[in-house]
């Protein structure tokens, strides 16, 4: 992995682990553990792992949903959850939980409210955001009418109305068809070169070669290895997957 | 302007929803039984006017199960994860759930008071402002329930809130009940100040209650009300406070 230079780093999870209770008086169980992740201006980092292996949870602390146990997140030198750096961070998340009697316009004109946009610009921003995400019959629909794939455009909507620096993305290719699905990439890599940066889990290995610079890869809490999305190739290539399904072919139905 | 953007979602939110339709509609269903009553009834006219001074009492717990429920969902799937992320302080969203919830209550409570009254002049029942007095008191008891359950519905389960917005109510309206017999000789001290404490977290909403004063025609003085309204006052700025000091001490640990 290339040296990063500590002036360029946009937002730095800091020795962070995090550990949460399953259900009202029981014992916390660890999920994160001594995370150390820069993110570089200009930069899209892949996080990568199995199911469980931490990758929301780090999103959502690097998000400032989530309060660290131990350790900090930072974003551009100061604690993520402080409110006014956070007009500076747009997220995505994995489920999108939509407010379902709302309106799409609504939405949108809530949550662009809430950044601090004024009423103006938000009006233009909506509308341009609205006609490049091809959601312009949807504009008045209710967002329980809307499926899985157009929730994800919408949610895009959300995350980029207000013009952050960073972009937090929980599985964002997810439910969409190959259509969005190239916008999607085509869209981060236009945001990269503008100066933005990017931290997003995905579970699609063409989709991390395409958009990431990097690759972070997660097992049960811990950051196992960081590397260029180059060397990233090599990780798989070495993989022993295909040897552990021959084990399966040793046992016939 | 962030204040209003909360307070109008929670708004567009509940009164979309097909919930508050059927609560409205109920509430119309048994005024009509109560209406059908009081024909065949003696003294009639006040059934209708006890059945309906009750029936707000029940909706107004009834309306706040609900959206309490909806707060408590809201929290459990992550819904307002999206609200977190931006930059919107606790006093901010606080005060915009507690507008939001207020501006549906009035709504609801205005709706279901002129149902009442048109109901009440169709039997020729002379209207006066001590109508205008008890409504808006039992407005205030919708309110305080309100802040109450919010609050509440930071660290609970729908099924616990449901449980606890009703006894609040039950309880509030015995409050000064349990504090006389708290005071009584034959108690255990462990159990005297069990109770006195009940009293004394519990608001005492028989203050607000001027039912019995509308009914029997009572005259209520000038100090019973500004003692009302400040008892009210003071219970919606306590519920606030402890909501606000939770959701600051709790918004970044929603897991």
């Amino acid at each position: 992995m290339k040296n990063q230079n500590d002036d360029d780093i946009i937002l730095n999870w800091q020795n962070v682990s995090y550990s949460a209770r399953s259900s009202f008086g029981t014992k916390k169980i660890p999920i994160l553990h001594n995370i150390n992740i820069q993110l570089n201006k200009s930069t899209t980092l892949a996080l990568i792992g199995s199911n469980g292996a931490g990758k929301t949870t780090t999103l959502l602390l690097g998000a400032g949903v989530l309060r660290p146990t131990c350790g900090s997140v930072f974003l551009y030198n100061t604690p993520v959850s402080d409110i006014p750096v956070k007009k500076r961070l747009g997220f995505l998340a994995e489920i999108q939980h939509s407010y379902k009697n709302l309106k799409l316009n609504e939405w949108l004109s809530m949550l662009g409210q809430l950044s601090g946009i004024e009423k103006k610009t938000l009006t233009k921003r909506i509308d341009i955001l609205i006609d490049l995400l091809e959601l312009k019959t949807l504009y008045k629909r209710g967002l329980k009418t809307f499926s899985k794939g157009q929730l994800q455009r919408a949610s895009l909507a959300q995350a980029i109305l207000h013009d952050p620096d960073v972009l937090i993305l929980d599985e964002p290719m997810s439910g969409l068809d190959s259509y969005w699905r190239y916008h999607f990439t085509s869209f981060l890599k236009y945001f990269k070169s503008k100066g933005g940066s990017i931290i997003f889990s995905s579970h699609v290995l063409t989709d991390i070669e395409e958009i990431a610079d990097y690759v972070a890869f997660i097992e049960k809490g811990t950051i196992k290895w960081k590397a260029d999305v180059s060397d990233f190739a090599k990780f798989i290539h070495h993989s022993n997957i295909r040897k552990d399904f021959k084990r399966l072919e040793s046992v016939t139905v | 302007m962030k204040i209003t953007a909360i307070a109008l979602t929670v708004y567009k939110e509940a009164i979309r929803d097909k919930i508050v339709v059927i609560l409205i509609f109920a509430f119309i269903l048994i005024l009509a039984f109560f209406h059908i009553m009081g024909k065949v009834s003696i003294n009639g006219d006040r059934l209708i006017q006890t059945a309906g001074l009750y029936c707000f009492g029940i909706f107004g717990i009834l309306c706040n199960i609900y959206l309490s429920i909806n707060f408590i969902q809201e929290i459990n799937s992550k819904r307002f994860f999206l609200i977190l992320v931006r930059p919107v302080s606790a006093f901010q969203f606080v005060s915009g759930k507690c507008l939001g919830m207020c501006i549906l209550l009035l709504n609801i409570f205005f709706l279901m008071s002129v149902i009442w009254i048109v109901l009440l002049m169709s039997n020729n029942i002379k209207i006066n402002p001590l109508y205008a007095l008890t409504l808006m008191f039992i407005f205030a008891e919708w309110m305080i329930i309100a802040f109450a359950s919010l609050f509440f519905s930071l660290f609970t389960t729908p099924l616990v809130q449901s449980l606890i917005v009703t006894a609040f109510y039950f309880v509030g309206h015995h409050s000064y009940d349990i504090y006389l017999y708290s005071q009584t000789k034959n108690i255990q001290a462990i159990m005297k100040n069990i109770l006195t404490g009940i009293y004394y977290v519990i608001p005492d909403l028989e203050l607000l209650n001027f039912r019995y004063s509308l009914i029997y025609n009572e005259i209520i003085s000038f100090e019973q009300i500004s003692h009302a309204l400040l008892i009210t006052l003071a219970w919606l700025f306590v519920f606030f406070t402890a909501s606000y000091i939770v959701f600051y001490m709790k918004r970044a640990i929603y897991a």
